[in-house]
């Protein structure tokens, strides 16, 4: 798998070892009775591939008995190629991608980019195939197709993402007008399931289709997380609730650079999910009690921080904060900026000899300079500029979550979602077959 | 998804024809040709420190110097180490310059 993102062809001249030898102290007798294999892996191997090419696989064909038999043979099909996720999957039919590029102004053959570890070709047609599978609508296609390019951006670093021993997987953050148009959740539950606002588990499932087949991060096979984790199935996509937003508090797009009112998705490759109980910002004794709770929570000894310290743009995470907390902290005084120079302070890591081990273990990989760049207390991150928050959740106070980021990967990227010039009559269809739009 | 209940087949035979999702894949590169006898040869390692690599590196070495009496073997001590060094074009250059031949890598890099 790994050849492949290197452009060889998806086989490797490689032996297969039991784990068990790869663990301290192990009986490493495997080795010696198989010396052959990789004396032949040396000498004898030959690849299938042996000239270049483009490798288009064909389509598949199911039959049943009825729809009912012919759906289950197509999901059994789709298992044993290890395309599937478990769960069941719509079939992706000439009719239904066909449905859902109405949902672009792009040609179907256009290539988005390539998947690693794989190196599978991300076209708009293959995107609408996973879209199909995940059950998704054409209005969701332009936030879908963004967040590909976001998540392929080099400064995600989406190839650690994809077949790191830890468990991550793309948050992705919507801002702008498109997320009520598409029904994406930004209040309550809004990393959870929802039938008033469907899309983001539709485009999150895409998103793992086109990450497990196109890309080949496959469990235990390309992708190597130990637990995967539940954010996987259906990922995180949500939106900011930019109505939420207290007068002062920038959204998180205008903040990165983006017009106010743009339509943009930004994705930061995270690894935890936690939820945060914080107390009410009534006054400023609950604001800082709130803020000391956050900082509890968000100033650990992770391995996951270190490559934000390393990188000026990286950030150890996204913390949510819901609207009623984040109105009370701006009647108080406290500025988005304030705030984030407050966890920035607060969630500084004192020295230790395991923070110095893991410094120095990341100085190697990254070959810099851990003097050059670290004092004590370490911060989580290169300034407080670079701690996101994102107002979003139920309109209650009393909880918050943080997305703690995915150690070794770069940073957030945003950027900007095209619509396609059917839009309006795309937004038309879809209220007529699912009712109006919600206004929360 | 066995059909588990008594209900008549509604609809008749139903054919599915669906889009292959993996996607189209660019082979760019192939593999280089394979070494015809390892005497002689100068076989190099690139490690990604994990997963014992000192320890089985180390025994592969052993056993190749038994059977190839005349074959060389950099240790992967002389190159850089960790998944995203031996990923890079300058480790290449490095195999490319200490006149390696083959390359043995591991563990699961």
């Amino acid at each position: 798998m790994a050849f492949a993102g290197f452009g060889f062809s998806a086989e490797a001249a490689k032996y297969a070892f039991p784990i068990k030898i790869f663990l301290p102290g192990s009986d490493l007798g495997p080795i010696e009775q198989n010396i052959d294999k990789i004396i032949d892996g040396l000498t004898k191997w030959k690849p299938k591939a042996e000239k270049k090419r483009i490798e288009i696989p064909p389509g598949l064909t199911v039959e049943g008995k009825d729809y009912r038999e012919a759906m289950g043979k197509m999901n059994l099909l789709f298992q044993k190629n290890r395309w599937s996720d478990g769960l069941p999957i719509l079939p992706p039919t000439e009719e239904y991608v066909n449905w859902l590029l109405t949902g672009t102004g792009l040609p179907r053959d256009t290539v988005i980019g390539k998947i690693l570890p794989r190196y599978g070709i991300a076209t708009i047609e293959v995107i609408a195939t996973a879209a199909a599978m995940a059950g998704c609508r054409p209005e969701y296609m332009p936030v879908l197709i963004t967040a590909l390019e976001a998540i392929l951006d080099p400064q995600v670093y989406h190839q650690h993402m994809q077949t790191s021993t830890g468990d991550a997987y793309p948050a992705v953050i919507v801002n702008g007008p498109i997320a009520k148009q598409i029904r994406l959740n930004s209040g309550y539950g809004c990393l959870g399931p929802s039938s008033v606002y469907p899309a983001g588990a539709s485009i999150g499932r895409a998103i793992r289709f086109l990450l497990m087949n196109v890309g080949g991060a496959v469990p235990g096979e390309g992708a190597m997380a130990l637990y995967g984790g539940p954010a996987r199935y259906t990922g995180l996509v949500f939106a900011e609730d930019e109505d939420g937003l207290p007068s002062d508090w920038k959204p998180l797009n205008v903040e990165r650079g983006f017009a106010p009112g743009s339509n943009t998705v930004t994705v930061l490759a995270t690894s935890g999910t936690t939820s945060v109980w914080e107390g009410a910002a009534l006054e400023e004794k609950g604001v800082l009690h709130s803020l000391y709770d956050f900082a509890g929570y968000m100033g650990v000894p992770s391995g996951g921080y270190f490559a934000a310290v390393f990188n000026p743009q990286g950030a150890p995470g996204i913390l949510l904060v819901g609207p009623t907390t984040a109105q009370g902290f701006s009647k108080l005084g406290w500025s988005k900026e304030k705030v984030k120079t407050h966890l920035w302070e607060n969630t500084k890591l004192a020295e230790s000899e395991w923070l110095r081990k893991i410094l120095e273990y990341y100085s190697v990989r990254r070959q810099l300079s851990v003097k050059d760049y670290v004092q004590y207390p370490m911060p989580i991150a290169a300034s407080p500029k670079n701690m996101m928050i994102v107002v979003a959740g139920g309109k209650q106070s009393g909880h918050s979550y943080w997305l703690q980021v995915h150690g070794g990967t770069f940073g957030p990227v945003t950027r900007t979602i095209a619509l396609p010039a059917n839009w309006e009559t795309l937004l038309r269809k879809a209220e007529e077959e699912l009712g109006p739009a919600p206004t929360r | 998804m066995k059909n588990t209940t008594n209900e008549p087949n509604l609809g008749g035979p139903v054919t599915l024809k669906v889009y292959n999702p993996a996607g189209g894949f660019e082979v760019t590169q192939v593999h280089a040709p394979r070494l015809l006898d390892l005497n002689g040869k100068t076989i190099c390692e690139l490690s990604n420190g994990a997963w014992e690599s000192p320890r089985t590196f180390v025994f592969i070495r052993e056993l190749l110097q038994k059977q190839f009496a005349d074959v060389r073997l950099i240790p992967f001590t002389e190159f850089p180490m960790g998944s995203e060094q031996i990923d890079k074009e300058s480790t290449i250059d490095v195999l490319v310059q200490k006149g390696c031949q083959a390359v043995i890598t591991g563990n699961a890099a």
